[in-house]
């Protein structure tokens, strides 16, 4: 009996070793970015991967994939799409533990971009297309790994079916009759928004938010989920929706999209990480993220980093992702941040 | 051998809550000071509380009754013993989003047809709310059933008929009965399943965290995920937030032993077992069909109808529907990998936890001699059951993403966890079989001749092939659900199907997360279906 036991034990501690083995080497290839930029090309078709972590919307990434599979077929592009929440505390765990799942790592958080500066979080970019003078790279790259990437302006956003006049203005988001109705993000974690509110409660009106709170909004992790959440009717005026709200439209969904008279943006920037399981892949897909091809399916119905791509920009004006302002990093620390989560707490949940 | 058994299994079960704790009070317990510093601390704790309290409340009554009603049901409705069980197979995500889809304020398909109603007409949202704290509850509550009716079943398998006969001689009516004889009867089953229940709903992370978040709900669970998907991480405020549900896990399962006693005052074995007295009712087919009708084919309906449009809208038209999102489920990155990465990781985890629950059930049984190492061997398998799964999520989160062993981003530590969550499961299904085949058997192999090899290889493993079987099926449900630890320890691209629909369901992609939902259903009803295959057509009714 004592044998068996003993023969048990071993085989239950043999499997979990066998299972460790063979499931701790799921990292990356290793691989180290090559010379020149033809042999940076040659080495990304042998990694044959390529990750991608962003909080762009989920269609504009699926174009992206659609977009760079076709202009490389043999590498795959795999994105994970999710908040600056989800998103940052991952990229750090994947740097400090040295298990590198993302390639390349899409933001908006300018106090993130900033302090990253200080880490070895990022690799330099090398991407060739940075150099096109279209897209000026002197304004647009920033300490040569973070690169202007796309761009979103926070406009209006209604269901037409509950709303057929739509809104004209941030203040026709506060009717009474929107009581309960109204889809606003959460801050929490994400210092883009705590940026986009202090900007629109200066921006939209006198004392913007306070007048919000009493429209008793409901709160959602993102824009994205606000903007299907304008398409089941669960609200009906969203006074900071993305302009993919457009996208939705055109698939038939019942909602539409203005601009009020001050628009809030924010610019996308993207590095290549340091971490990166597939480096040379990752130099590839930077690069491939600029050139109009790229743009056409990132930046669909959102602000391109180059001129006339079609299906970005904003209909009537010649507004590129350049002309949006990143936000103050000074204003946002994580102290600071986080302070300013718990008065929006209190006025919103309070 | 014993002893290094023993030693696995701290290391795997106690190790990452004692890292948790430590790092919780490190920096004069800048951890606490953190999380319980906070404005809306109080709220969270009485939220926590509530939603714990009236969930049991909910489950207690709804599993008692219908533990009841089943045992009443007309032969020919007796399939219907399966429906209380059959939320357990159903994942709760699935359902809970089910509910969304039927509740929402706005779009809520029964909310729209409760809004035809005469008096309610003028509502132009309502009159349900799925993201209020009530709901939270009420849903958790139907989750919770499940669990108190699998208890309560067993216990009432155990009353016998002698007992309810006496009382209908004595001129009680079914409703006398049932309330001056069986309920009293049952305290030991009531008292173990109001336990787990009240851990449960403690512990409750799905329902808050898919729903919560609209309308700023926060219990300790969520805050526990909040704190370790921040950036910078805060792991010593997560460990914080945490601790409450770790006391009282260690609480309850010493309370239960305490209320419990002497257990002989509860023994109800009798010549003959539980069976109906005065024929069925009809009434008890009504009472578990409307149970059934509310808990399961209600959500799944929602789920389907979501699937089945191209995007979540409260107006259905037959033009709409499309199948897009089915092939979606093909086409979306990741969605096929997280069924693989889920079934294998159940598997091996499940593979791994039976060898390791026979051994503690061994050394249980039959090593009497072994009093420490016993008792060691039993709050450790039972603390798992205790503390919910969220803790050990970034417990294992925290140890693995440090040296030595750093697994983060692998199949392995989801595999590490899973193991530890089904510990219980492993051993106490197979202690109870071994208690109850007692020694006479082994003993009569040994005198036949055989070694202790032979012994278990034909007697002792093949008398224990029907629980082995019934507790594979069971964790295999189990773990093709798990949520909670799975969100802390999974990576952007390694996923399971529960986590990955979470982040579908918080990208708004409603449609595709309904499909999914679906998807889960069908993966986790193709491992009973394979469980009854294997182990015979009752292997749920076992559980």
């Amino acid at each position: 009996m004592r044998f068996s036991r003993f023969k048990a034990a071993v085989a239950s501690g043999a499997a979990l070793a066998l299972v460790l083995a063979g499931c701790g080497s799921d990292s990356g290839s290793g691989s180290e970015l090559a010379g020149s930029w033809d042999e940076i090309v040659a080495a990304a078709q042998e990694e044959g991967s390529v990750t991608i972590y962003s909080t762009h919307s989920p269609d504009n990434l699926e174009a992206l994939k659609q977009a760079f599979e076709a202009e490389y077929p043999g590498i795959t592009l795999t994105y994970v799409r999710g908040t600056d929440a989800d998103i940052l505390p991952k990229i750090e765990v994947e740097n400090s533990t040295g298990s590198g799942v993302a390639d390349v790592h899409m933001t908006t958080d300018a106090g993130w971009i900033n302090r990253s500066f200080d880490t070895d979080y990022s690799a330099e970019v090398v991407a060739p297309s940075l150099d096109n003078p279209d897209y000026d790279r002197a304004e647009s790259v920033l300490e040569d790994k973070f690169f202007l990437t796309s761009a979103t302006v926070f406009g209006l956003g209604w269901n037409t079916a509950q709303v057929p006049e739509g809104l004209a203005t941030p203040d026709d988001a506060l009717d009474p009759r929107f009581d309960g109705k109204v889809g606003i993000q959460n801050p929490n974690g994400i210092p883009t928004y705590v940026d986009m509110y202090r900007k629109i409660d200066v921006d939209y009106g006198e004392n913007y938010l306070e007048r919000l709170a009493e429209t008793n909004p409901r709160i959602y992790s993102s824009a994205v989920a606000i903007t299907q959440a304008l398409a089941s009717g669960e609200v009906w005026v969203a006074p900071m929706a993305a302009s993919n709200v457009l996208t939705e439209k055109d698939k038939g969904a019942p909602v539409d999209f203005a601009l009020p008279e001050n628009p809030w943006g924010v610019p996308w920037y993207s590095h290549v990480l340091a971490s990166a399981p597939n480096p040379n892949a990752a130099q590839l897909l930077a690069d491939f993220l600029i050139t109009d091809k790229g743009q056409e399916a990132i930046s669909a119905d959102y602000l391109s980093v180059l001129p006339d791509v079609p299906g970005t920009g904003v209909p009537g004006s010649t507004v590129t992702a350049q002309d949006v302002e990143l936000g103050d990093p000074d204003t946002l620390d994580p102290e600071t941040v986080q302070e300013y989560q718990a008065q929006w707490e209190q006025l919103f949940l309070g | 051998m014993y002893a290094a058994l023993i030693l696995v299994l701290a290391y795997l079960v106690v190790w990452p809550l004692f890292k948790l704790q430590s790092l919780a009070f490190e920096n004069g317990a800048a951890g606490y000071r953190s999380q319980y510093g906070r404005a809306d601390i109080v709220t969270t704790l009485q939220t926590t509380a509530a939603l714990a309290f009236f969930s049991l409340v909910i489950a207690m009554v709804c599993g008692t009754v219908l533990a009841f009603a089943t045992t009443r049901l007309p032969r020919r409705m007796g399939f219907l013993r399966l429906v209380p069980i059959l939320p357990i197979v159903i994942p709760s995500v699935a359902n809970v989003v089910g509910f969304a889809f039927l509740l929402s304020p706005g779009p809520g398909y029964i909310n729209i047809l409760l809004r035809m109603l005469p008096w309610w007409s003028d509502l132009n949202s309502g009159p349900v709310n799925v993201y209020s704290p009530t709901w939270i509850i009420i849903i958790t509550g139907f989750s919770l059933t499940s669990f108190v009716y699998l208890f309560v079943s067993a216990g009432m398998q155990n009353i016998s008929g002698e007992h309810l006969e006496a009382a209908q001689i004595a001129g009680s009516t079914t409703i006398g009965t049932f309330f001056k004889v069986v309920l009293p009867l049952l305290r030991p089953s009531l008292v173990y399943g109001a336990g787990v229940a009240l851990l449960l709903g403690l512990g409750q992370f799905t329902a808050p965290l898919l729903l919560g978040q609209n309308e700023g709900v926060k219990v300790l669970a969520t805050e526990m995920y909040l704190r370790a998907s921040e950036s910078p991480i805060n792991f010593a405020a997560a460990a914080a937030a945490g601790s409450p549900l770790v006391i009282m896990g260690i609480l309850v399962v010493f309370g239960q032993r305490a209320l419990l006693g002497n257990q002989t005052r509860f023994v109800t074995h009798g010549g003959k077992s539980f069976s109906p007295v005065g024929g069925s009712s009809h009434w008890a087919t009504a009472i578990v069909a409307v149970y059934g009708l509310v808990a399961l084919i209600l959500p799944l309906a929602g789920v389907i109808i979501v699937s089945l449009t191209p995007f979540w809208s409260g107006t259905l038209s037959w033009d709409l529907f499309t199948l897009s999102n089915y092939r979606a489920l093909v086409t979306t990155p990741g969605i096929v990998d997280s069924v693989v990465t889920s079934v294998v990781t159940s598997i091996v985890a499940v593979l791994i936890c039976v060898p390791i629950g026979f051994g503690v059930a061994n050394l249980m049984v039959r090593r009497q001699d072994l009093r420490i190492l016993r008792t060691v061997a039993d709050l450790i398998t039972a603390l798992p059951m205790g503390i919910p799964a969220v803790i050990f999520g970034v417990g294992f989160l925290l140890t693995y993403t440090e040296p030595p062993l750093i697994l983060y981003g692998t199949k392995a530590v989801i595999i590490l966890v899973y193991v530890v969550l089904m510990i219980p499961f492993a051993t106490r299904m197979q202690l109870t079989a071994l208690i109850s085949m007692g020694d006479k058997y082994e003993e009569a192999s040994a005198v036949s001749g055989a070694g202790p090899v032979a012994t278990m290889a034909r007697i002792t493993l093949p008398m224990l092939r029907p629980t082995i079987l019934s507790s594979i099926a069971l964790m295999f449900i189990l773990l093709t659900h798990e949520f909670a630890a799975s969100l802390m320890v999974r990576s952007a691209t390694t996923q399971v199907m529960g986590t990955l629909l979470y982040d579908h369901w918080s990208n708004g992609s409603y449609t595709l997360v309904a499909a999914m939902a679906i998807l889960m259903s069908a993966v986790t009803g193709a491992g009973v279906a394979v469980a009854m295959l294997i182990g015979g057509r009752n292997v749920l009714e076992k559980l």
